[in-house]
């Protein structure tokens, strides 16, 4: 992910840099393409809400973001969602591109099911406060 | 014509405009004291005005709080009460009991509303001080100043006046 722009595109750039894939190839922004290969993140962006409005202009948003895995291994797609979950909820040593974490939580991982292709699904949601100064 | 004063709002102590101020409260007081004549009448006379403002601020790193604490501030190369040089470009806030020598500054702050005629509330000549330090949402640690008026004999307390320049001379 070059030059991410969104608080979902950062949070790619974060996987990359962490190891979890590369986008384009297994980790995909919205929508995951019909030919992407079994083992895929897809990012959705799921919203969110502005939380605080500060005296001085300021402001506290809330983004959500939620994270699709799936995987021909049932095994791989809940571990991989752990070890996901605990690394966001590990929240002082969180940093994405771009943007000021006020604070940062994840769901824990719940199953989809598995898809018509038989690959086991499963998901968690981010939610990711984010501090913004509109003063130069 | 009346209007609605609205936010967001610019803050600023003497010069400095306060930045990522989260939180705000005013404190206003006058002393007063209750007469009852002999015949049941009873007067209030007032007499001496304090007010004070408090401010939270959500940034509250040696940079922000050296602005608002300047009484407290030792630079980068200056030596701490422990003994410790400040190596830290940011210099470092020491917050020692005010003694014989100590400073203090003065400004008045001012609390401007949005819009191009906007109204400023002003505490004259305030002195600031540490109210609390907060752990909010177990997240962020934050620093609440307290700006206390202490206007000149004669001088008011708190003023409320456009903008504009004529408006004030």
């Amino acid at each position: 992910m070059i030059d991410p722009q969104t608080v979902s595109e950062s949070f790619i750039k974060w996987m990359e840099d962490n190891g979890y894939g590369t986008f384009g190839s297994d980790i995909f922004l919205n929508q995951i393409p019909d030919d992407a290969i079994d083992n895929a993140y897809w990012v959705i962006t799921a919203g969110g809400d502005v939380t605080r409005n500060l005296v001085t202009a300021q402001n506290i948003k809330q983004y959500s973001t939620q994270i699709f895995y799936r995987n021909v291994s049932g095994e791989a797609v809940g571990h991989t969602l752990s070890e996901l979950e605990v690394k966001v909820n590990t929240r002082g040593s969180f940093n994405i591109d771009g943007f000021e974490i006020y604070s940062i939580e994840s769901t824990m991982p719940e199953d989809n099911d598995k898809d018509a292709e038989n690959r086991r699904q499963a998901s968690l949601v981010v939610a990711i406060e984010i501090y913004k100064s509109y003063v130069s | 014509m009346a209007g609605l004063v609205k936010g967001p709002f610019v803050v600023k102590w003497g010069s400095n405009t306060l930045e990522d101020v989260q939180d705000y409260s005013f404190d206003y007081s006058t002393d007063s004291n209750d007469y009852t004549t002999i015949d049941g009448r009873k007067t209030t006379l007032d007499g001496a005005i304090s007010a004070s403002v408090s401010i939270q601020l959500l940034k509250s790193d040696v940079d922000a709080l050296a602005t608002v604490l300047p009484q407290y501030y030792v630079p980068q190369g200056g030596t701490m009460s422990t003994g410790e040089v400040v190596a830290s470009a940011d210099g470092a806030i020491d917050v020692v009991a005010a003694s014989c020598d100590s400073v203090t500054v003065y400004n008045n702050l001012d609390i401007i509303s949005c819009g191009t005629n906007s109204t400023v509330v002003r505490l004259v000549n305030a002195r600031s001080m540490i109210d609390s330090v907060d752990l909010q949402d177990s997240t962020v640690l934050t620093f609440t100043i307290k700006f206390v008026g202490e206007p000149a004999q004669g001088d008011a307390a708190v003023q409320v006046f456009s903008s504009t320049t004529d408006s004030i001379s």
